[in-house]
């Protein structure tokens, strides 16, 4: 891991992970696995992301999951960036916005940023096609 | 081959361990899961592959087919022992007829459980710990409402409970235990002789998953007076694909008509080309055991490179591969105790002796983020390990309730890890393994 992914990795084991919960009823709901979740040899992680909207408003945002310490750190990073944001500009959020969070370089870190920004653009479309 | 050469430098027969991945070697400790292959067996396979790859003499007459059969079958005239006969040695069978080739534990372990004559009612005895090889056979049958399952239960210090399993035999009409001698996931041994010889006394036979036994410790089924064994080659140095199914030649059958059989004999399952002595439109009649279990092309290369691969091991000699293994593990679980022990979030599963887990060091991670470490370790040091289930799905859904690969706090994450050594790992390779997974905990925050 890039020191400043361990850094920030550090800091949320100290403080907490402030957007681990789980919001009932939330507007957007996204779950998603690992290739495997567990097959016979493998326990893979997961993801539970809860996004709740008001009007066009991102007003809170939180996840529950079981994975590696750059996958959470990159899912507190989404949350951090996506918070009091519109859907649309949620919707415009770069990868190059994690790396500017850390103010590091790093390609799995980048491939993370990728993976999640994927999903929730695939999420705020289906609730504002659904909603419209 | 010199057997008084220390027994790492056997690791110089084993082309995968010289590879390089960023100026460092490989270090696989996941020997539970596969073994590496020596050069001599794979020479085996590729002289088949080159030379002659053909059927052997029971189908075909010709050139090629007499060397395959030589191999095959033998010939003791030009000192070719066959691989039957090698395995038949290797774990004192009383005969050669008794080795039946399977396609590995899974598929051995299967042929009894679908072949055996059960009747409604029948009770088959299990432990926790079961690989679900020898469990969903189990179930599949128990669904089909023609046995009923039953499980024995380990001591407070995870040890066989040889009492409790003795109640289980009075009070149930168990017709068949079938255990794991050796877990994969703790690497505890279970007392098989004395197991077998309560269950017979109460009319039961025995059926042990040797998969994780065979390749690590001397075998002597008649000793052991167990009925059945399954293991796999592929843990023990030998090609993938090939497994064995040990039977007394009297649970196996003689008769050419298995519904002429006695009610305690295995029928085959799977029937075909070289299973029979003859057909017509209307019937059949069996080959001798072990042929009437082996349908159709046998994987010749395979099975001859077995035999290589068996007489690889016992050049080695299996009582110091054995206390090899348990000399590495040994160190590593001090080592792990006294950096993790007091720590509250890493314990050793199984019991706390090493001396008591053969070669495999299991061990739990209660932290956030607990996932990824074997991916770490392979990034870090090429160090080959195992997270995960390690296909015993029950016990762990038992031990850390069903939620447990999914849980709601991170302060309840947690992730099993194994290592498991054979006889061409060394301290150095331990140490290394120690080193990085301190670095990685620092990292993660943990220590």
């Amino acid at each position: 891991m890039h020191e400043a992914i361990t850094a920030y990795y550090q800091k949320l084991l100290k403080t907490g992970f402030e957007h681990i919960g789980k919001i009932d009823n939330a507007s957007i709901y996204l779950e998603t696995f690992g290739e495997v979740s567990p097959v016979c040899g493998n326990t893979d992680d997961f993801l539970c992301l809860y996004i709740q909207v008001e009007g066009n408003l991102i007003t809170d945002i939180k996840y529950q999951c079981i994975s590696d310490p750059i996958t959470n750190v990159s899912i507190e990073i989404l949350c951090t960036l996506v918070k009091g944001k519109t859907l649309d500009e949620a919707a415009f959020i770069k990868e190059e916005a994690f790396s500017q969070f850390l103010g590091c370089e790093d390609e799995m870190l980048q491939e993370k940023a990728k993976f999640l920004l994927e999903l929730l653009k695939g999420e705020i479309f289906r609730y504002k096609t659904q909603t419209a | 081959m010199d057997s008084k050469k220390s027994i790492e430098k056997y690791r110089e027969d084993f082309p995968a361990l010289k590879r390089q991945r960023n100026g460092k070697p490989p270090i696989y400790l996941d020997n539970a899961c596969t073994t590496m292959v020596p050069r001599q067996v794979i020479d085996s396979i590729e002289e088949y592959y080159t030379d002659y790859p053909a059927c052997s003499g029971t189908r075909s007459r010709h050139w090629f087919a007499q060397e395959v059969s030589e191999r095959i079958e033998g010939n003791p005239g030009k000192g070719l022992k066959s691989p039957r006969q090698i395995i038949a040695e290797f774990i004192n069978a009383g005969s050669e007829k008794e080795i039946i080739f399977t396609l590995n534990t899974t598929h051995a372990l299967n042929m009894v459980a679908l072949g055996f004559p059960f009747r409604s009612g029948d009770v088959v005895l299990l432990t926790d710990k079961e690989h679900n090889s020898n469990l969903l056979p189990w179930l599949k049958l128990q669904k089909e409402g023609r046995i009923k399952i039953d499980f024995t239960l380990p001591n407070d210090r995870d040890e066989f409970d040889l009492d409790a399993f003795e109640r289980k035999m009075k009070n149930n009409r168990v017709r068949l235990v079938s255990m794991a001698y050796t877990s994969n996931i703790t690497g505890y041994t279970i007392p098989a002789k004395e197991i077998i010889k309560i269950a017979h006394q109460y009319g039961a036979l025995v059926l042990l998953d040797g998969a994780q036994a065979v390749p690590h410790q001397t075998i002597d089924v008649q000793s052991l007076d167990v009925d059945f064994l399954a293991f796999s080659l592929h843990k023990m140095c030998g090609p993938r694909g090939v497994g064995v199914l040990y039977g007394k030649k009297e649970l196996l059958g003689q008769k050419p008509h298995e519904e002429d059989e006695a009610d305690h004999v295995i029928a085959p399952v799977i029937l075909g080309g070289a299973t029979v002595a003859n057909s017509t439109y209307h019937s059949y009649t069996l080959m001798l055991p072990p042929y009437r279990f082996e349908a159709g092309i046998q994987n010749y290369p395979a099975q001859i490179a077995s035999g290589t691969a068996v007489q690889y091991l016992q050049q080695i000699g299996m009582d110091r591969i054995r206390e090899h293994e348990a000399g590495l593990n040994h160190f590593l679980s001090e080592e792990l105790m006294k950096r993790y022990g007091d720590t509250g979030w890493f314990r050793i599963v199984g019991p706390q002796d090493a001396s008591q887990r053969g070669g495999i060091l299991t061990f739990e991670v209660k932290r956030p983020n607990a996932l990824g470490i074997a991916v770490e370790l392979s990034e870090k040091s090429n160090i080959m390990i195992r997270d995960g289930v390690f296909c015993v799905h029950p016990y762990f859904n038992e031990k850390f309730g069903l939620q447990w690969t999914r849980p709601i706090s991170h302060s309840e994450h947690r992730m099993v890890y194994r290592i498991s050594c054979y006889f061409y790992n060394t301290m150095d390779e331990c140490r290394i393994f120690l080193e990085t997974l301190d670095e990685i905990f620092k990292e993660r925050g943990y220590i």
